[in-house]
């Protein structure tokens, strides 16, 4: 094995952890927001959680594969390194990214359902007896 | 929670011209809950137990459950009935908006009363 199949190894092993551990966070500090969301429907909510972290999981391992392809073989061990941070520096950056559009989806879901359920804000001036 | 069946009713002046096009545009809007809007000087046919006198007085709105909501209350109540501007109604609702948004339905009353054909 030469210095640049060492560096795509560690670069799958780095990404893969990273994907699992940021789509296991979401997963599980998800759910408590999308039960809210769903009105306590926890079906629902676990339903949806759950196709959001397929989706996750299929953008981030999508790109770290296309990403994983080095411009030029690596000569020695401090290239390989170099080589194999800049790539999982792309990657981080990709997954923040990821994870910040997550949490602005969850708001919105959120925010819409909110409004969905809120009450008049104002109180009535006078009341009539109801007409139905 | 309100009732599922809540519906709302807008008594507007119907001898003025920017009344009526609100009226129309109101009855395009996507809405969360119902809306009809009726001239008030049609109330009795509808059978209003307000008089229309008053509704013309102020802008009424008057919702199924028996709530009557005058003036800028009006405007905020039906705001609220719309998908659109929701959003809007609560903010109007807040301490901190309610002058600001009282000075805005005050201009748009000054403008429905320049409007007005009798």
């Amino acid at each position: 094995m030469d210095a640049t199949l060492y560096a795509y190894t560690a670069y799958v092993t780095f990404s893969v952890g990273l994907t699992v551990w940021v789509g296991r966070t979401l997963h599980k500090n998800g759910r408590a927001f999308l039960i809210d969301v769903f009105a306590a429907r926890e079906d629902l909510a676990d339903s949806v959680n759950h196709l959001l972290v397929v989706g996750f999981y299929l953008i981030n391992f999508g790109y770290m594969s296309l990403a994983l392809k080095l411009a030029h073989r690596v000569a020695g061990a401090t290239e390989a390194f170099e080589a194999v941070s800049h790539k999982v520096g792309l990657m981080l950056v990709v997954l923040g990214l990821m994870h910040f559009f997550n949490l602005y989806v969850f708001s919105r879901i959120r925010r819409h359902k909110r409004l969905q359920r809120a009450p008049r804000p104002v109180p009535p001036d006078a009341m009539l007896p109801a007409t139905e | 929670m309100e009732p599922d069946d809540l519906e709302l009713t807008v008594w507007f002046d119907g001898d003025c011209g920017l009344c009526t096009r609100v009226a129309r545009w109101l009855d395009r809007q996507p809405k969360f809950v119902p809306v009809r809007c009726i001239a008030a000087q049609r109330a009795d046919e509808h059978g209003c137990p307000i008089d229309a006198g008053a509704l013309l007085d102020k802008v009424t709105v008057t919702a199924s459950d028996g709530a009557v909501y005058r003036g800028n209350n009006a405007w905020i109540t039906v705001l609220w009935a719309l998908r659109d501007y929701r959003a809007w109604s609560l903010r109007f609702a807040r301490p901190g908006w309610r002058p600001l948004a009282e000075n805005l339905f005050a201009v748009v009353t000054g403008l429905a009363k320049m409007t007005k054909q009798k």
